[in-house]
């Protein structure tokens, strides 16, 4: 095994493990939800069906949108590997941008809906689409403050890149990484097989 | 995929620009794949639902190997557990639920129609 250099500090195992485990039970929160979205799929009550509403464009381009910011984001760990900050900002802030564009796409395609009278008080299964996808949507959103934080820790606050900064970068991308799985399973088994 | 095993810094698993290349490729073209099925209609709809499945479960792979880095020498023993714990929740709430729903509801008394 090559020698460490000594200025590398390890994680404690224990704080690596304690997100990791945060990270799957928030699996089998979004697990419940996917039960909850496959037994209430077909209860329209008289309202639009997914058919109707789902614009399969629009999905593809926030699933490009969300595989894109994971690509750029693994980019960005092999800059904070290497404990470099200009390229790792530089990939982060393409992240933020393709996550925030995610968001915005929708955010914008729940408006549409809303306005169209397709909100979640409408039918059993857009309570069940708004708050699985919705869920996922708050998800990006908390995961973009935290990157926000942790630049604005590492520029604005001038520490630059600690290893404690690394880890907790090493922890996020963990966390984004899982959020673009939930995704997958979000575009296959609500979009794509609701309009088939 | 480049795996370092005991890494320096002690993450998990980490691979180099490589792995997240590949792993990008290949989630692409299943998401293209995916998405061409449901709008082209290349398959009769019974064929599509495990075409499109089955592309889903490669993908969630493809993620966890190439982007997540998950592999048997990076991946500490109790994560693993942890992770093969949440596979098995997972399995029981999704399956668990469909079963006792769709049952419920093959069980149901016909409805009186309404007046």
């Amino acid at each position: 095994m090559p020698t460490a250099s000594p200025t590398v500090e390890k994680p404690r195992p224990e704080t690596i493990f304690g997100f990791w485990t945060y990270i799957m039970t928030d699996c089998m929160i979004f697990a419940a939800l996917f039960a909850t979205f496959a037994v209430l799929r077909t209860q329209f009550a008289g309202g639009p069906t997914p058919k109707q509403i789902f614009d399969l464009k629009t999905t593809l381009e926030e699933t490009m949108l969300l595989l894109c910011s994971s690509a750029s984001c693994g980019c960005a760990m092999v800059s904070v590997h290497h404990r470099k900050i200009p390229p790792t900002l530089f990939w982060l802030a393409i992240t933020l941008c393709l996550g925030a564009g995610f968001v915005a796409l929708e955010l914008h395609e729940f408006l549409g809906l809303v306005a169209r009278g397709a909100g979640p008080d409408r039918s059993a299964f857009l309570s069940a689409f708004f708050t699985l996808v919705g869920t996922h949507g708050l998800h990006v959103t908390a995961g973009l403050l935290w990157m926000l934080v942790l630049v604005v820790e590492m520029t604005v606050l001038g520490r630059g890149m600690t290893d404690k900064i690394a880890h907790r970068l090493y922890a996020w991308s963990l966390f984004w990484h899982f959020l673009d799985i939930i995704w997958v399973a979000i575009f296959t088994f609500v979009y794509l097989n609701s309009v088939r | 995929m480049s795996h370092e095993g005991h890494d320096p810094n002690g993450e998990l698993g980490h691979g180099g620009y490589g792995s997240y290349a590949l792993g990008f490729g290949l989630a692409v073209l299943l998401t293209l794949g995916s998405f061409g099925l449901v709008v082209e209609h290349w398959l009769t709809p019974f064929e599509e639902i495990f075409a499109i499945a089955g592309a889903a479960v490669l993908q969630v792979l493809v993620h966890i190997f190439c982007f997540l880095h998950m592999s048997r020498k990076s991946t500490p023993f109790w994560n693993a557990i942890i992770f093969f714990f949440m596979i098995l929740v997972v399995g029981l709430l999704i399956v668990g639920s469909l079963f006792i729903m769709f049952s419920a509801t093959a069980n149901m008394m016909p409805t009186m129609p309404l007046p």
